[in-house]
């Protein structure tokens, strides 16, 4: 009889579960209670980022706000594969609008909740990057400006991938996407583009501003926990790898997600009234070439000069991003 | 009908001049009308505005062509703006100068006038000296009253403390000028020989002081505080907007309501776009707040998405549409092209004559709305609806109350029973969710008139409904309109039916839904339709057009399209008349448009033939054309 031996120095550490712990001290996830709120049996990929970065977002959210939440959705995968007529996944009150328009739907549902004297229910916004940083920012950046009282999460896989893969405002440089090809002699997205939200939804001053990925699940609870914690306008940006768009193994979502903080290629921290409390340490450094190499989309800069040179670049940005936030000193401070 | 014209300049208070003396007519029992010369003028720049007086309701809304009194409140126009235009015979001035009439050297503008028709009063300086500011109107108004007899001094001052009752010294200081040019033109007229008119001691226009305690009440005001009233009244949960030009005054009058505590529980949240002003309407809705915005023009363009999402959505969200034209070039003045291109968004679209129709249809638009679950435009015409002072019967809170059950949705977003709104429907069921969406409409082609009616019975007032029909019943030649040029063309109709032609009118109010049937009934028996209608389907021609031939299906007319009042562009009783004239002898064009200046655009065509690079065909025009706003009629 094969036996699992039980890894006990994962108590406390990032993993996910921890059923070993006091209930207390356990995950949202783990709670056999939790809310469920995207029940399985909807139609995302397997493997896909935002599908498991959302169900936590959500199980977390609607355990903060003991179970008064309504969810606001950008049209987008989440949407697509969680509510095909007449299925929907979703067990909390949810709604479609627009692809544009998330950020003021959800202010309609919070100022709806004001006039209706149910400051008890919560409002969340949520969509893809494109959603978010592209055709919603008008409405993101004056939900922002006027602290309307929402926490709105970006799901960011990178591209439009609900429409077959294209270029976002979030795309990162070189990679390959359908309107970004790898063909010319620049191959992939061009370097000096792209805009980082985080930072941007910080320039608003709002209450809380917060950077997670789907490899620290747990720091994902605990950030939704935290933005529940405050009253007006807050920002959750959430890494979700997506298999098809990046052109990775499906098994590899979390890897891919954990190399992206481990390289410094996507820092993890918190922001309150514009100010950085916090970042999330790199435990073990990794060069941008162990992110890279486990993706289709970053394939044409292997085996050439100048995929080198775009290499070296992306690695530089990577160091920006550590001494920037401090992702190495604070493991030091600690 | 008495009618008045005022020429200034911008920060004369000439707007204010005109309202006033509406609010002076008001109190003396009669019915008036004050709007302004529509424009985007600033602080300097000549402005105009225009003033009715009459015992009855007043219809017509083309600006004042032919003024009994005009009112220039800076000489300094007189010889820069052709302020005398149609000034006949009996027309009379009154002039802000300290000189006398004689040393103005108008004596060309004036020679055909009645000797002593012209009086100057120096209101500037009596300005001065009683508010200490160089605002000329309310003084000139004094001299107004003393030249006409038609309001009495007191109901000036009346208007006046009305007015700026916030600023007693202001209210005083306009007081006192207007008592002190009363008295200066009545020493004038003297002087002239002239025995000053006596107002009669009491005009009765059928007034009717109706005040309770629930704020019914019948006032002189502005279309857009009216509507702000009604639309309050209606209780809203949630208010969002984005200004633009002209809806700006009924959001600014129900934001004061909210932030005062006068209307709550509500929230005002000011956005930042009108994609976000309808989005935040359709969050609010769903989540079960009646929610109330307002847009116009370019701004009902910016939210062509989420309007076709909340009517998809099923979201009784009720909006004002203050119709204004659509660039480029960019114009900020009234038709309906903006209205008209979102016919088939899925919104009921209601069309409204008077700003009184105005009020009463938002009261009714919440009512239909939240019984067939579909959102409502009410459209007024911008600026001649929305910046005109008439008088407005205001009705009570509990009466409103009575007549608007509190809104309880079908469906909401609520924690305590999660449902997904939204969804994704394949072509399995695509079809069958546009069926229905049309069967809505239907279903409210029903209400409409049963909404109407019960409201005509609890308010005592008809306004709303499907079409209304105005001497049409043997009507050979019936002309087919939408909103408030329906007004100047009753008037018209009155006019030729004295003259023994044959013809009436038929409003439409609900362009959506559709009335097919009512449109027939109402036509079918008549020799010609000639529709009037101020949108234009560029490249074929009328909208409101085709949706009339289609109820016409197979009726053996002749049928007109006349596109008219693009841009603002007046629609005169005189051009109607002489329209209506052409069109009753079947010599009217299949399509035509209303006064349309053929040299100017036959220049510009020869410029085109002559030159493929000619420029922008506006600016060209302008070029041509020498003055901007050089058009009274």
């Amino acid at each position: 009889m094969a036996v699992q031996p039980i890894k006990f120095y994962q108590t406390g550490s990032f993993a996910v579960g921890n059923r070993l712990l006091d209930p207390d001290q356990r995950s949202v996830q783990s709670d056999a209670d939790r809310a469920n709120s995207i029940s399985s049996g909807h139609r995302a990929c397997q493997g896909c980022g935002e599908a498991l970065g959302a169900r936590y977002a959500l199980d977390a959210a609607m355990r903060a706000t003991n179970g008064q939440l309504i969810a606001v959705n950008a049209t987008g995968c989440l949407e697509v594969f969680s509510t095909p007529f007449p299925e929907t996944s979703w067990r909390i009150p949810w709604i479609h609008s627009l692809f544009g328009n998330a950020p003021a739907v959800a202010t309609g549902v919070a100022a709806a909740m004001r006039a209706k004297g149910r400051p008890d229910v919560r409002v969340v916004g949520q969509g893809g990057d494109g959603g978010t940083v592209d055709i919603g920012f008008a409405c993101l950046s004056g939900m922002f400006e006027r602290n309307d009282d929402v926490l709105y999460i970006c799901y960011d896989n990178e591209a439009y991938m609900n429409t077959g893969v294209q270029r976002s405002g979030a795309t990162p440089p070189a990679a390959r996407t359908n309107t970004t090809p790898a063909v010319g002699p620049e191959p992939g997205n061009v370097f000096g583009q792209g805009k980082n939200a985080p930072l941007i939804a910080m320039a608003h001053e709002i209450p809380y501003v917060a950077t997670a990925t789907v490899a620290g699940l747990r720091d994902l609870e605990y950030k939704v926990r935290r933005a529940m914690e405050f009253r007006g306008a807050r920002y959750l940006h959430v890494l979700v790898p997506c298999p098809l768009g990046w052109g990775s193994a499906s098994c590899d979502t979390i890897k891919i997600a954990r190399l992206a903080e481990q390289t410094g290629l996507f820092p993890v921290f918190e922001a309150e009234h514009g100010e950085v409390v916090s970042s999330t340490p790199i435990r073990k450094r990794v060069p941008v070439q162990e992110y890279l190499k486990l993706q289709a989309r970053y394939a044409h800069l292997f085996g050439t000069p100048y995929g080198a040179e775009v290499i070296t670049r992306l690695q530089a940005r990577a160091d920006r991003n550590i001494a920037r936030f401090g992702l190495l000193e604070t493991e030091a401070a600690s | 009908m008495f009618e008045v014209r005022f020429h200034g300049r911008g920060g004369q208070g000439t707007v204010t001049a005109a309202e006033l003396l509406s609010a002076a007519a008001f109190i003396e029992g009669m019915h008036a009308q004050a709007f302004p010369s529509f424009g985007s003028e600033r602080t300097g720049a000549p402005v105009m505005s225009f003033c009715r007086i009459d015992d009855a309701p007043i219809r017509s809304r083309e600006p004042v062509i032919r003024p009994d009194v005009l009112v220039i409140q800076d000489p300094t126009l007189l010889h820069q703006v052709n302020v005398f235009e149609g000034a006949e015979a009996d027309c009379r001035l009154l002039i802000n100068s300290g000189r006398p009439a004689a040393d103005l050297n108008i004596g060309e503008f004036t020679g055909g006038l009645r000797p002593g028709s012209v009086l100057t009063v120096p209101a500037t300086e009596l300005a001065m000296q009683h508010l200490g500011r160089p605002v000329p109107s309310a003084a000139l108004l004094g001299g107004f009253a003393a030249l006409t007899g038609l309001v009495r001094l007191e109901s000036v001052v009346a208007a006046i403390e009305a007015r700026f009752a916030s600023r007693p010294d202001v209210a005083a200081g306009n007081a006192g000028a207007a008592r002190a040019a009363f008295d200066y033109v009545t020493d004038e007229l003297a002087g002239l020989g002239i025995t000053p008119p006596v107002p009669s001691a009491h005009h009765d226009g059928g007034r009717v002081i109706r005040a309770s305690q629930d704020g019914a009440r019948v006032v002189q005001i502005e279309g857009s505080a009216g509507v702000a009233e009604a639309v309050a009244r209606c209780r809203p949960e949630v208010i969002c907007a984005y200004p633009i030009s002209p809806q700006t005054h009924i959001v600014e009058a129900l934001s004061r309501q909210v932030k005062s505590g006068q209307l709550t529980p509500c929230e005002f949240v000011n956005v930042e776009s009108e994609f976000a002003a309808m989005s935040v309407a359709i969050g609010a809705s769903a989540a079960g707040a009646r929610s109330y915005t307002a847009t116009a023009s370019q701004g009902l363009l910016y939210m062509t998405e989420p309007l076709y999402n909340a009517s998809g959505l099923g979201l009784p969200i009720v909006m004002t549409v203050a119709n204004r034209a659509i660039g480029a070039p960019i114009n900020i003045w009234n038709d309906h092209s903006d209205a008209m291109s979102q016919r088939d968004c899925g919104w009921i679209q209601l069309y409204a004559e008077t700003n009184q129709e105005a009020m009463d249809l938002h009261i009714q638009a919440y009512r239909v709305a939240e019984e067939v679950s579909l959102p409502v435009m009410v459209c007024m015409d911008g600026f001649i609806l929305t910046h005109a002072h008439e008088r407005l019967e205001l009705p009570g809170a509990s009466q409103v109350d009575a007549f608007l059950p509190p809104f309880e949705p079908r469906q909401i977003l609520d924690p305590s029973d999660p449902v997904s709104i939204g969804a994704m429907v394949g072509p399995e069921a695509f079809t069958e969710v546009r069926f229905l969406a049309h069967a809505r409409q239907l279903q409210a082609l029903e209400l409409i008139p049963q909404v109407a009616a019960e409201f005509a019975a609890h308010f005592g007032r008809d306004s709303g409904g499907l079409v209304r029909g105005y001497r049409t019943e043997d009507a050979e030649t019936i002309v087919v309109a939408l909103g408030s040029v329906l007004g100047t063309i009753k008037d018209t109709i009155d006019e030729l039916r004295d003259g023994g032609m044959k013809i009436g009118v038929l409003g439409i109010t609900s362009f959506r839904p559709f009335p097919l049937d009512a449109v027939r009934a109402a036509l079918s028996g008549c020799q010609r339709v000639v529709v009037l209608e101020k949108a234009l389907a560029v490249g074929i021609g009328g909208i409101v057009s085709e949706n009339v031939r289609m109820a016409l299906s197979g009726v053996d007319l002749h049928g007109y399209t006349v596109i008219a009042g693009l841009g603002g562009r007046a629609i005169t009783r005189d051009s109607l008349r002489r329209l209506f004239q052409v069109a009753a002898k079947d010599e009217l064009e299949p399509l035509t448009f209303l006064d349309l200046d053929t040299v100017l655009v036959g220049r510009e065509l020869a410029r085109v033939a002559a030159n493929r690079q000619s420029g922008p065909a506006a600016e060209n025009m302008l070029r041509d054309l020498g003055v901007v706003a050089s058009r009274i009629g």
